[in-house]
């Protein structure tokens, strides 16, 4: 990759160097020798004669002013007479008018007003008939000239158009197109790091983004010739751009570097601070001093930092370093080159800036890194998508299993806690009913009536057990309506008629498996009592919901005094208390009353 | 004029047990029995050729279960009053029974008394049932019916789905007729008349799930 990086940087600047060779071709002329009147200041200058190209800034540095040249030649010589003829000038600026034997062939911009909004800046062929020329002719040019703003005229071509046209093909392609589509790639870039900012925000693309933006703009306006704005307060824009670009292009040194010194960071700051103030002073005053001053000390730091750069590549040699290393050192020698030839030397006037095509490589550079750097998040963020996913499906898998050992955990305990029940309820109920039979049985002085009677109350616990365990959780209803088709017949055997008020009851939502039987055991032995012990006529069961209550009492109507003690009423209480609830045993006179409210 | 006593056949084959319900129809003068078995088969083949009022069939039988004979009954034999006798009554076994065709059911641990008693009311019209059948009748037939198939919630009149309530709830027939002002026997018969319409609905289900499965194409003439 370094390699191919360098090709490019080697064929980019061999195009650059043949786009500025050029000579004039046999048949046309060229025109460098002029008779010089300026007028600075509003100061008439004594004439003077001068060699092309004149370059306005180096020999009035800071001034500006108006100037009249007369360039003399002889006519061309020609194979035909009639052929159009076209004058080339592949730089002339700020305002001018050209006249060739007193005909004014072209004029552009006003001669007068200095910090015109408008500039030339494109070079220009003006075209005129043959029979304009004569043996000896005089083409006057009349200038505008602004201080600092790379005013000045270049060597002059005329000859027939067929010769002359080529010509400025080639300089139009160099002055107007190259810059063109280097703001068209500086724009592209800036699109490119958009896009990628907007989907990560990363420092990087966000100043990538910037500094490209503003270099299509900085390139841009090497060929604009209508600015939105007089041209001070655009210049001070221009000014206070390149600086957010200087800006731009350091954060992404520091990306690609890593953290720059401290006093190295605050000296650029520091700088970069300074230039709304002196693109302000240059915009309020015209005075591009402080503006030239910084651009100057920009430089010498920016000269620095690319000798600690190249000097830091000795750590660690990557692409990414040693292409921007490059590339800075190649704008710092453009930036220099551009410098001098722009404000000292008058020979460089017609040249190129260099700035631009090395601004390109930069780009390059920069869209390089930028894409690495996207390409590795996204790596990253893939790998950690998946390790992601399977850890999640491995919590799945350990939380599936774990659900899977709880719930055979909770079958083991309910098969456990259901043959508990059944095991106690075998003891309570038919278990001492059958030992009770078979003592009655063995003792042989129980008649058979008795034995008949504990066994069938045998069978009746065991139905009772069987009718339980179909009881709907909560069922107060079903509860009771299975208690009294269960012991209807011992209850008529005693002689009881029975009295039934039972409402419809509401869901009993303490009413577990457990809770159902606990109500099922208190209402029997209840009931037995009454049957036992009562000799009563009549047995009134009576079940109604009371707010969120449900009050179930069973009364006789027998003697009564039953309330004291015994086995029996102490496990009904012991029930009660299991299910939490209310019970009361009373004197119903007659009579007792048994009262369980859920 | 002398109405002819019903006749009664037995299987049942446990001995003590069947010479129990043999003493107890011998007993009553209203009924008389007919023949008594003590297993499946022999039960089986003598329905081919004779009929009877009222069938009491155990269930588990050493060669096969009483539910077999209680469907060929109900379809051949459908003036046969079937009662199956079961321990406990549980209202499992009793549905799929009724569903089968029987018009209800008798405790092996009933008296004399009671199992006479139990033949004669369901030859007069009534049906056992307890409170635990009469909640899950109630449940079963509130069900959301079955696609295509008559809902059976349609089957219940309105009074009949009171009388049932009323049971589920613990209270006996003449407590129920004084409640409605009806006489003990319209709600005995209701009883019954729900039994047999369960057993219908049953069959209409069993042959929707056979034409739903393609068992009925099968039988078509032509195939």
């Amino acid at each position: 990759m370094p390699a191919r990086g360098l090709a490019v940087y080697g064929v980019v600047c061999l195009a650059a160097f043949c786009g500025a060779a050029q000579a004039a071709p046999a048949g046309t002329i060229e025109l460098d020798r002029a008779t010089f009147v300026a007028t600075v200041n509003g100061w008439p200058q004594p004439a003077q004669e001068i060699r092309l190209p004149l370059h306005w800034d180096v020999i009035y540095r800071g001034q500006s002013g108006t100037a009249r040249l007369t360039l003399p030649f002889p006519r061309p010589a020609a194979r035909t007479v009639d052929e159009p003829y076209m004058l080339f000038i592949p730089r002339i600026a700020n305002a001018y008018s050209v006249e060739l034997n007193g005909t004014v062939l072209a004029t552009a911009g006003d001669l007068q007003v200095h910090g015109a909004a408008w500039s030339a800046k494109q070079p220009i062929t003006v075209g005129f008939p043959a029979s304009l020329l004569r043996d000896q002719n005089e083409l006057t040019i009349q200038l505008r000239g602004d201080a600092g703003r790379r005013a000045g005229i270049a060597p002059i071509m005329v000859g027939p158009a067929r010769l002359v046209e080529p010509q400025y093909t080639v300089a139009y392609a160099f002055r107007v197109l190259v810059p063109w589509v280097a703001t068209t790639f500086s724009a592209l870039v800036s699109a490119f790091c958009l896009l990628l900012w907007l989907q990560q925000r990363e420092k990087l693309y966000a100043w990538a983004c910037i500094g490209e933006a503003v270099w299509a703009l900085v390139v841009l306006d090497i060929t604009m010739e209508w600015l939105p704005l007089r041209w001070h307060a655009w210049g001070a824009l221009l000014f206070a751009l390149r600086a957010l670009w200087v800006w731009a292009l350091y954060v992404i040194i520091e990306q690609v570097f890593g953290t720059r010194p401290v006093r190295e960071r605050a000296a650029v700051q520091g700088l970069l601070w300074a230039a709304p103030f002196c693109a302000l002073i240059l915009a309020m005053t015209g005075s591009s001093l402080p503006a030239r001053l910084l651009r100057t000390l920009l430089s010498l730091l920016s000269a620095i930092i690319s000798l600690r750069l190249t000097y830091d590549l000795r750590k660690r040699v990557t692409t990414e370093r040693v292409l921007l290393a490059l590339g800075l050192m190649a704008l710092l020698v453009a930036g220099v080159h551009d410098a001098v030839a722009s404000q000292f030397v008058t020979s460089a006037y017609s040249e190129l800036a260099w700035a631009k095509y090395v601004g390109m490589l930069l780009g390059l550079t920069i869209m390089w890194v930028v894409s690495k750097r996207f390409r590795l998040a996204r790596a990253e963020a893939l790998q950690l998508q998946e390790s992601l996913a399977q850890r999640v499906q491995q919590k799945e898998q350990e939380l599936r299993e774990s659900f899977e050992r709880l719930s055979q955990l909770e079958r083991a305990r309910a098969v456990t806690a259901e043959r508990e029940r059944i095991l106690r309820d075998m003891h309570d109920g038919v278990g001492a009913n059958l030992a009770t039979a078979m003592r009655q049985l063995e003792s042989g002085a129980a008649p058979a009536e008795e034995v008949a009677a504990t066994l069938r109350e045998s069978l009746d616990h065991l139905k009772l057990s069987i009718d339980a365990m179909n009881l709907p959780s909560g069922d107060v209803n079903a509860l009771l309506a299975s208690l009294r088709y269960r012991l209807q017949r011992r209850i008529s055997q005693a002689g009881l008629t029975v009295d039934w008020q039972v409402d419809e009851l509401p869901h009993w939502e303490r009413g577990s498996d457990q809770a159902m039987r606990h109500l099922q055991f208190l209402l029997l032995e209840a009931i037995s009592n009454a049957l036992q012990h009562a000799q009563a006529s009549t047995l009134t069961l009576s079940a109604r919901s009371a707010g969120s209550m449900i009050e179930i009492s069973v009364r006789d109507d027998g003697r009564g005094g039953c309330i004291d003690g015994g086995v029996g009423l102490q496990s009904m209480r012991q029930r009660a208390q299991a299910i939490g609830a209310e019970l009361s045993v009373e004197n119903a006179n007659p009579g007792t009353r048994v009262r369980i409210a859920l | 004029m002398t109405i002819p006593p019903w006749s009664v056949v037995l299987l049942e084959d446990d001995k003590d047990t069947r010479h129990f319900f043999e003493s107890c129809v011998r007993a009553h003068a209203r009924l008389t029995l007919s023949a008594s078995f003590a297993a499946l088969t022999p039960a089986r083949t003598w329905f081919e050729t004779n009929t009877a009022d009222v069938l009491l069939t155990d269930l588990a039988l050493p060669d096969g279960h009483g539910l077999t004979l209680i469907r060929e009954l109900a379809e051949r034999q459908p003036a046969c009053d079937i009662l199956v006798v079961s321990v406990f009554g549980d209202e499992d076994t009793v549905i799929a029974c009724v569903e089968a065709g029987a018009v209800g059911y008798i405790h092996k641990d009933s008296t004399p008394a009671d199992v006479a008693q139990v033949i004669v009311d369901v030859r007069q019209g009534a049906s056992p049932i307890s409170p635990m059948i009469a909640r899950k009748l109630l449940e079963r037939l509130r069900r959301k019916p079955v696609a295509r198939v008559p809902a059976p919630a349609g089957l219940l009149s309105p009074r009949e789905s009171e009388v049932l309530e009323l049971i589920a709830r613990g209270y006996g027939y003449a407590e129920i007729a004084r409640l409605q002002g009806v006489t003990m026997h319209t709600v005995q018969s209701h009883i019954k008349n729900l039994y047999g319409k369960l057993a219908v609905h049953s069959r209409s289900e069993a042959v929707f799930e056979a034409t739903r499965m393609g068992l009925l194409d099968s039988m078509k003439p032509g195939n």
